[in-house]
């Protein structure tokens, strides 16, 4: 199954230097809920801050998991700078694994359109 | 980004039955609220003021909400159902940010801020977002409306 995640760039603090929506490869895992997350190629990060990168949390925010992820190396970063990064390989996604990932705020740089689902009034409430 | 679906508030469910919230009012509104909110997901209040962290006023956020149009209370899937629905919300950030983006309530507006009743709520995001300069954030309701009484 192919779905959206955001994977965030950021420093020693959990301070946001980048971030990208990638494609990747999820094959849950059945109980308990788990995946390993696989990115369809490199990502490109486009640093909105100058820092030193030392980790990714990584945000399947349709089911709201998420993992941190440290860089083998850390590696200074300055903003405007176009970082390549190749998955060598995948994070482990698992549900409630990691209470704590760093998900500092991103700003979004096109138009964003939010579905949002019916409610119920009574108990038929349809899903 | 995963939306949740429409919350009606506890109080809001007197206050249709009492007729203090009426469906088909034109009258709704929605506003925006950021993560820190601890008022728009709590499923416990009652009005519009007792709600904190709403978005910033400005750059194309105003705090007084924007109003729902084309709200209807109508007939749902089938004649067993009634739907509360209306048209999608469209706001555009100009001149900066509109920043912290989490939550979207629903609110019948009032004379008074005791009159001003909360409906429902959504949580749009697992994760705050901030929308920059000269994008549109779109609420997109759906097809089968805002709320249905099955």
């Amino acid at each position: 199954m192919i779905a959206s995640f955001i994977v965030r760039l950021l420093d020693a603090d959990g301070g946001l230097l980048a971030w990208a929506e990638v494609m990747g490869k999820s094959r849950p895992q059945g109980r308990p809920r788990s995946t390993p997350f696989l990115a369809q190629g490199p990502t490109q990060f486009v640093i909105e801050r100058d820092g030193m990168a030392s980790g990714l949390s990584v945000h399947w925010a349709d089911l709201d998991v998420a993992r941190y992820s440290a860089l083998m190396t850390p590696c200074r970063v300055q903003v405007g700078q176009v970082m390549r990064f190749d998955w060598i390989e995948p994070v482990w996604m698992i549900k409630g694994a990691e209470s704590d990932v760093p998900l500092p705020q991103v700003t979004v740089r096109k138009p964003v359109a939010i579905g949002v689902p019916v409610g119920g009034l009574g108990v038929l409430a349809p899903t | 980004m995963a939306a949740g679906a429409w919350t009606v508030y506890n109080l809001a469910k007197k206050k249709i039955g009492n007729s203090t919230l009426n469906l088909a009012s034109t009258a709704f509104r929605v506003s925006l609220f950021t993560s820190a909110s601890s008022g728009a997901g709590n499923s416990a209040r009652g009005v519009i003021s007792s709600l904190d962290d709403e978005i910033a006023d400005g750059n194309g956020y105003s705090t007084s909400g924007k109003a729902l149009t084309s709200e209807v209370w109508t007939v749902g899937a089938s004649n067993s159902q009634y739907k509360f629905d209306a048209s999608d919300v469209v706001w555009t950030a100009t001149g900066g940010s509109i920043a912290g983006i989490k939550y979207a309530v629903i609110w019948l507006s009032g004379t008074s801020a005791g009159n001003r009743h909360l409906l429902c709520y959504s949580q749009l995001t697992s994760s705050a977002f901030t929308l920059s300069s000269g994008n549109t954030l779109t609420l997109q309701m759906n097809a089968s409306g805002i709320l249905t009484l099955a």
